[in-house]
């Protein structure tokens, strides 16, 4: 049988991000995929050199549009480890319940793009509109829909009050109440099954031996998720990972729906024990020295290394996001799958590109 | 059959969207709308050129020149956070898109001669205690504080340096980058 190859991508209805695979097919079953990458590079790390510290917390924001909450909150928590900042309670309160917020209105992005991915769109709009819901709060709270732009160094920039936290308790409510039948609809409609129950499968061995991190991590069975280190105010709520074990589009796809649940009740439990204090404390001084810090992105670990030599500006910021780290493990799913299954497999990781190549 | 549940209740329910230009959206108080400027309150302290992000204010104290990027702005809210004298403020009006880049400008009263450059004792003296008086006074120079909003700015910069008789102290070129 001869070998075709096809280009996948870079511009392909189902992906939202330019990532470009070369499949060689044998009929129609992927043999082999190479990845191609660099279509959207900015060379923001080199940036870094050019803006000050204060400055590169809305560049690295820029790194992922989608999850800029939690990239600002790792860079801040390597600065202020470097200084020497304690930053207040109330703070690091506040940062989850944004990054929450944040992690919430990722997934059901993703887990519609994915429902519109096996052709369900329906389920795709209705998921949708649940997560304007979510926008709503963050722009309410932090003055814009995605980049929110509340992290600085040494703190937040903003309150949230108390009418505000009463008014986002019923508001979760309300996503809870309305998430709940679309999560038996993707949960046990067949139609859902059967485009995604055993297609893309990677083992439990495989997924630790290829380095995969996030919910790719956790639906092939391992319990790992950042928000275990205990970063911010994690030490004081309740968190257990969310973990699935048949490694397929199906787990991961559920362990995502169980985040947004879990999210919500993250979120829930910080308001409740929010703490009354300040929201930054005061700069001074440049930060000298080497530092790396994890943090759970709601597509997996994010790792942050910086360089510091005491002046204003970082002298290296180097940032691994967990789609790089979920590409090698998208390449060994590939082969063996028909071409059919291809865009929801490659979906499945939920490629963010644009993080990727920074 | 199990669809009878959704019809039913998707009929009874309103719509998720809104008939947009007819209805329109109300948009939370804290939203990082417009830009508010009270020029007349400008000190040219550079704060705000310091802490931008994108490097895009650009102040002359000399002529008493205060200069943005429309386009490069990034609408963090920095500038107005760190504004000493209440300057700049945002609100929450929405800004709508720009098609082509495009300056915004404003003279403010250039600063006085720098504290070395007096040779009189005396004359510094003066010179801090009219400044204090100023703040005091609620940062007003001619008396009244003029409001304005950016899109009346943008257009009145672009008239101004249409104009022959402008006087504009940098005769910046529309869309240079």
């Amino acid at each position: 049988m001869a070998r075709t190859i096809i280009p996948f991508g870079p511009q392909h209805p189902v992906l939202p991000e330019p990532l470009h695979l070369k499949l060689t097919l044998e009929d129609e079953t992927v043999v082999e995929a190479i990845p191609a990458l660099g279509y959207i590079h900015r060379g923001l790390e080199g940036l870094a050199r050019g803006r000050d510290f204060n400055q590169m917390v809305y560049v690295v924001e820029r790194v992922c549009g989608i999850c800029s909450c939690i990239h600002a909150l790792c860079y801040c928590n390597c600065i202020e480890k470097l200084m020497g900042l304690d930053v207040p309670r109330r703070a690091k309160y506040l940062r989850v319940i944004w990054s929450e917020l944040h992690r919430i209105h990722s997934h059901l992005l993703w887990l519609g793009l994915f429902a519109d991915a096996f052709g369900f769109e329906s389920l795709f709009m209705a998921l949708w509109r649940v997560r304007e819901r979510v926008m709503n709060i963050l722009e309410a709270t932090a003055g814009n829909r995605v980049i929110i732009s509340v992290n600085i160094i040494g703190g937040v920039r903003r309150d949230i009050n108390g009418a505000m936290l009463q008014h986002m308790l019923l508001d979760l409510d309300a996503i809870e109440k309305e998430l709940k039948p679309l999560y038996s609809t993707m949960m046990n409609d067949y139609t859902v099954q059967k485009r995604t129950v055993g297609v893309g499968v990677l083992s439990k061995e495989q997924a630790y031996a290829l380095g995969s991190a996030g919910p790719v991590l956790r639906g092939s069975g391992w319990a790992q998720d950042m928000r275990q280190l205990k970063y911010e105010a994690f030490e004081d709520l309740d968190f257990e990972p969310v973990v699935e074990h048949e490694g397929d589009c199906f787990a991961r796809n559920k362990v995502r729906f169980r985040e947004v649940f879990q999210s919500i009740d993250l979120v829930r439990e910080a308001i409740r024990k929010l703490p009354d204090g300040d929201l930054a404390v005061k700069v001074k001084g440049n930060p000298e020295g080497e530092i790396t810090f994890r943090v759970e992105q709601p597509r997996g670990e994010l790792f942050y290394y910086v360089r510091c030599n005491g002046e204003k500006n970082p002298e290296r910021v180097r940032i691994r996001t967990p789609t790089f780290a979920n590409i090698p493990p998208l390449l060994a799913m590939l082969p063996g799958v028909q071409l059919a299954d291809v865009p929801v497999i490659a979906l499945s990781i939920d490629p963010c590109i644009s993080c990727t190549e920074r | 059959m199990f669809m009878t549940k959704t019809i039913l209740s998707n009929l009874l329910t309103k719509y998720a969207t809104r008939m947009h230009p007819v209805e329109q959206r109300i948009l939370p108080d804290g939203f990082r709308g417009r830009f508010k400027f009270a020029i007349d309150k400008c000190i040219l302290c550079r704060q705000c050129v310091l802490k931008c992000p994108t490097k895009v204010i650009r102040i002359d104290p000399e002529v008493g020149l205060w200069e943005r990027e429309v386009m490069g702005c990034l609408y963090c809210g920095v500038c107005a956070d760190v504004c000493p004298t209440g300057c700049l403020t945002m609100t929450n009006v929405y800004r709508p898109p720009i098609t082509e880049p495009a300056f915004l400008r404003f003279n403010v009263k250039p600063r006085p001669a720098k504290k070395k450059e007096l040779s009189q004792e005396g004359e510094i003296k003066a010179a801090i205690e009219a400044k204090v008086a100023e703040k005091v006074e609620g940062g007003s120079r001619s008396g009244k504080v003029e409001t304005m909003e950016e899109d009346a700015v943008i257009s009145a910069a672009e008239a101004k340096a249409e104009s022959p008789e402008g006087k504009k102290p940098e005769p910046a070129k529309k869309g240079k980058r």
